[in-house]
């Protein structure tokens, strides 16, 4: 897909969301203003850029999007399963799965891994007992 | 005058505290060391320690950020030299730095850098002593509706000159102003697109945004990259002859000036005041025939500017309360997370934060030159971590700072919804720091903006009948109308 009309895509439904969502409030009158004028204003000035963004996009040179949704998919998850393994056992454990599971997205060995988790579990103490971190071991 | 030279010493005694002074030279180590490695900028790294401010005191925070920040543009030259890889922002250190370590000059080339920053570090350090708290005084003329106006300046400046497409950098900008009004409205007490979840009550978490879009969308596009580094095994003569130190003078003084003033501008700091330094140096050095293959004016003038730039952009922070990039607007969050509020009376209502800031700043620049100059072999070594070893210990330490803001592991998965959305951002090439900008400052420009229509009872027209307001409004007006000239000229040129 061509980014400009991406872009444009983001921006407009980025806009609608907040513009619909903020006529839920009250708008009030020009000297008493109410929370929603402000949103609205601005969801309007971003919306305009959108359809900028999405004209120029048909006009001008054509730079597609590429994704890769492995690196991303691979860090997302890694920092997930970080956090309810944190939750549910400890931050030691979540430690290695977090290191094993982001090595996925580079050449894998066990070796570094080791080496990584070890480093990073000594960080962690580190962060809890000398600098007070309350982090949970 | 004695009264600035009174404040100054005053400063130093602050930042020559043992304690201040290890803050400063972690923030100078760190930013060195970031600064030399890829994929991780000071704005990333800022925001990862973003979280530590909550149990350092403001002055120790400010003095080991701002180091951070300069440390960073020292340690990317040295990156651009030797590689022709900058990171940060040296472009300019890629034309002649690379050009002189290709003649063998490497050694030369580091000192030059590292004396010329240092001269501009100087400079700037005395222009803010002088200059930011006149700013001080003139900021008691802004009312209301100057504030929103040089707000909305900083944001047409940002995105004009980071991006450089007014309409992606804006629109950015606004997506950030929207992200700020989550959570509750402070002049109704309405809660605003909360969606009925409690965590959002407080609005957005600034840290889990910054640590997002930088931090993790960062890694995940050099991951992509496939990031190789290859080692540098130079040899290194450091010391220049005479002749050769004579001609780094004139260039550093002329690139701090330039770097000095470009950094006081809305959308200013190192990138611009680099090009103008490099672009004064080209029309006015003795040697400027040579400039481009590998002269030392070429990185003299370039680095003095932009470590000057680096300082005097502190200033618009320091004496308006107006960041005037993304660096300076995660300043302006540590500056609010230990309850202080930038602007007119941060001058005197705490003196020893910003004389103290200051004077470490000047330290700060000793200790890069002493780090640097004689230990560049050293620094060199740090090329050889593989990205590898690194992005998993940078993963940790972004979740440790997502956590440790509210000893809350949830946030860690609002962390992980924004470093998608910033990875969308990236690859659609729109940039996070104006977002950023547009996030932090969006409840100020709400509040100001309500404020001046009540205190004109609905009437708009003190936005441009008040006359400072009215020449900013022309500015943007300017900026604005530039932009759509030039877009028209591209697209027509691109038809022929």
């Amino acid at each position: 897909m061509n980014k400009k009309i991406v872009t444009g895509i983001i921006f407009i439904t980025i806009a609608l969301t907040f513009g619909l969502g903020s006529l839920n409030y009250r708008i009030g009158t020009l000297d008493d203003l109410g929370p929603a004028l402000f949103p609205l204003m601005v969801s309007g000035a971003l919306g305009i850029l959108g359809l900028v963004m999405l004209f120029r996009g048909y006009l001008g040179t054509h730079q597609l999007v590429e994704f890769k949704l492995k690196n991303i998919t691979v860090i997302t998850t890694s920092l997930v399963i970080f956090a309810v393994v944190s939750e549910y056992v400890n931050m030691l454990v979540a430690i290695a799965a977090l290191v094993l599971l982001s090595a996925l997205s580079t050449e894998f060995s066990w070796l570094r891994v080791a080496k990584l988790v070890a480093g990073l579990i000594a960080v962690a103490y580190v962060f809890k007992y000398l600098l007070g971190v309350n982090l949970p071991l | 005058m004695m009264e600035v030279v009174n404040h100054l010493g005053a400063g130093f005694d602050t930042a020559l505290t043992l304690q201040n002074l290890w803050y400063c030279a972690l923030g100078c180590v760190i930013g060195t060391i970031i600064g030399l490695l890829p994929g991780l900028g000071p704005i990333a790294t800022i925001s990862v320690l973003l979280p530590l401010t909550y149990s350092l005191p403001a002055t120790g925070a400010m003095i080991m950020f701002a180091g951070i920040y300069y440390g960073a543009q020292y340690g990317d030259s040295v990156s651009a030299i030797t590689m022709k890889i900058p990171h940060v922002s040296s472009v300019i250190a890629c034309i002649d730095g690379y050009q002189m370590h290709l003649k063998g000059k490497t050694g030369l080339a580091l000192f030059t850098a590292g004396i010329s920053s240092f001269i501009g570090g100087t400079v700037a350090a005395i222009v803010v002593a002088a200059f930011a708290p006149a700013l001080g005084d003139l900021a008691f003329l802004f009312g209301p509706a100057e504030y929103c106006m040089l707000m909305l300046m900083g944001f047409v400046c940002v995105s004009l000159i980071t991006t450089g497409d007014l309409v992606g950098g804006l629109g950015m900008v606004f997506i950030g102003v929207l992200f700020g009004t989550i959570g509750v409205d402070v002049n109704s007490g309405m809660m605003r697109f909360t969606m009925n979840l409690p965590f959002l009550a407080d609005g957005i978490g600034m840290i889990s945004l910054a640590i997002g879009c930088f931090g993790l969308a960062e890694i995940v596009s050099n991951l992509d990259k496939g990031n190789t580094l290859t080692p540098f095994n130079g040899k290194i003569k450091l010391i220049p002859t005479w002749t050769e130190f004579k001609r780094i003078i004139p260039s550093a003084l002329r690139g701090s000036i330039v770097g000095s003033i470009l950094g006081l501008l809305p959308g200013g700091g190192p990138t611009m005041a680099q090009y103008g330094a490099y672009a004064v140096d080209k029309k006015f050095s003795k040697y400027r025939k040579e400039i481009g293959t590998g002269s030392i004016e070429g990185v003299a003038g370039q680095a003095a500017a932009d470590e000057a730039a680096a300082r005097t952009s502190f200033i618009p922070l320091m004496s308006l309360g107006i960041p005037e990039n993304a660096v300076m607007a995660l300043m302006l969050g540590a500056l609010m997370i230990k309850g202080i509020v930038p602007g007119p009376q941060l001058i005197d209502k705490h003196p020893d934060l910003f004389w103290g800031l200051i004077a470490s700043m000047w330290i700060g620049n000793v200790f890069l030159v002493i780090l640097n100059v004689p230990m560049v072999r050293f620094w060199l070594s740090v090329f050889r971590i593989p990205y590898a070893v690194l992005f998993p210990c940078i993963l940790f330490f972004c979740c440790v700072g997502t956590f440790s803001t509210n000893n809350n592991l949830q946030d860690i998965y609002t962390t992980a919804a924004f470093g998608v959305m910033g990875y969308i951002f990236l690859k659609v090439g729109l940039e996070s720091a104006p977002l950023m900008l547009g996030f932090i400052l969006g409840p100020m420009l709400e509040e100001n903006f309500r404020r001046q229509l009540s205190l004109s009872r609905g009437d708009f027209s003190p936005f441009w009948t008040r006359p400072i307001s009215g020449v900013m409004l022309m500015i943007i007006a300017a900026f604005v109308v530039y932009s759509i000239y030039a877009g028209l000229r591209d697209s027509r040129e691109r038809n022929h």
